[in-house]
C-alpha cells in the first residue's frame, strides 16, 4: 500500500443537466471521499486551486451542497502545455443520517476541504462557516 | 461540386474527407474556446503539469491537494526538473466504513525536461492550495548569440 503509485484522474467537467449552478465559468466534479464511524460522517474534497475564503458548504433539508470559487488569473505569455484545466468545484449530496447542524466543522489545508458532521437527533437548517488552517 | 462526382474516383473520395476534418478542426477554433478537450494535451503522470512561458521565466503549476510544503522534494540536475512526494492516506480510527472513495494517494514522481538552459540558481518554488508553481529564469548567458560574419 505505502509504495502504490498514485492515479492520474482527468477532470470531470459538470455535465449541463447535472448542474443547477447559475454562474458562469467552469465548474469541476471534485474528488470526494466520505466515511463514517459510529459518532462522525467525515467528508474529504480534494479543491485545488481554491482560497478557503471561496468555499462555500450548506446543508439544508438533508442536501450537502459544496461549491469553490476561483478568481480566473490573467497569465501574460505563452502556454506552452497544458494537462488539467482550472475552475471551480461543485457537488452535492445527499445526507440521510440525522446531522447535529450545530457541531459541523469545516477546514481546509493544501487545497483538501474536510467537513466533520457529527451525528444527532435534531435537524435544523444553518450556514456552516469554513475555517482557514 | 457535386457528391455523385467526388464518389466515382476513391481519391477524391479521400480528399473530401480531408476537407471534411479541415472544416471541423477549423470550426472548433472558430468556437473561441482555448481550452476546449482538443487542445488539451493529456499526460498519465502525476502531477499533471501546465507550463507557460513569459519573457525570461517558465511557469510550471501542478495540482497536488493535499501534501504538505515541505513533504514535496524538487530537484533540478542539468536541463532535468524532478518532483517528487507522497500522498498519505487519510488516518482513519476503528470501526469506519467508506461510502466514496475517490481521492487516491500513493508515491509519485515526475520529470520535466526544460527545452533551455535555465538558472538554477533562482528557481523558486511555491505551494498554495495545493498547487505547486516552480517559477524557473531563463539563463540570459545561454541565449542566442549573435555572430557577425567578416568578408575577405
Amino acid at each position: 500500500m505505502a509504495n502504490q503509485e498514485i492515479q492520474v484522474v482527468d477532470k470531470k467537467e459538470l455535465s449541463p443537466e447535472s448542474a443547477e449552478i447559475t454562474r458562469n465559468g467552469v465548474y469541476f466534479t471534485p474528488a470526494v471521499d466520505i466515511f463514517e464511524n459510529s459518532n462522525e460522517l467525515t467528508v474529504v474534497v480534494d479543491m485545488p486551486g481554491i482560497n478557503s475564503e471561496d468555499v462555500e458548504v450548506d446543508l439544508r433539508e438533508n442536501i450537502l451542497t459544496i461549491i469553490g470559487d476561483t478568481k480566473a488569473e490573467e497569465f501574460q505569455g505563452q502556454e506552452l502545455l497544458t494537462e488539467y484545466r482550472t475552475g471551480g468545484y461543485y457537488r452535492t449530496f445527499r445526507v440521510n443520517n440525522l446531522i447535529d447542524h450545530a457541531k459541523i466543522a469545516a477546514s481546509m489545508s493544501d487545497g483538501v476541504l474536510t467537513l466533520k458532521l457529527p451525528k444527532s437527533e435534531k435537524a435544523v437548517p444553518r450556514k456552516i462557516p469554513v475555517a482557514c488552517d | 461540386m457535386t457528391i455523385w462526382e467526388i464518389n466515382r474516383d476513391p481519391w477524391l473520395g479521400e480528399f473530401v474527407r480531408l476537407q471534411k476534418n479541415m472544416n471541423n478542426l477549423f470550426s472548433t477554433l472558430n468556437e473561441n474556446a482555448p481550452s476546449s478537450e482538443l487542445f488539451l494535451k493529456r499526460g498519465r503522470l502525476f502531477p499533471p503539469i501546465n507550463v507557460l512561458k513569459d519573457d525570461g521565466n517558465y511557469k510550471i503549476l501542478a495540482e497536488i491537494p493535499g501534501v504538505k510544503a515541505d513533504e514535496i522534494e524538487l530537484s533540478v540536475q542539468g536541463e532535468t526538473l524532478t518532483i517528487k512526494g507522497e500522498r498519505k492516506p487519510e488516518i482513519l480510527g476503528d470501526n469506519v466504513s467508506y461510502h466514496r472513495r475517490e481521492r487516491s494517494h500513493g508515491s509519485f514522481q515526475r520529470s520535466i525536461s526544460l527545452p533551455e538552459k535555465v538558472d538554477s540558481d533562482k528557481i523558486g518554488a511555491n505551494y498554495k492550495n495545493g498547487v505547486l508553481t516552480i517559477t524557473l529564469p531563463l539563463d540570459k548567458a545561454s541565449g542566442p548569440r549573435r555572430i557577425s560574419v567578416s568578408t575577405e
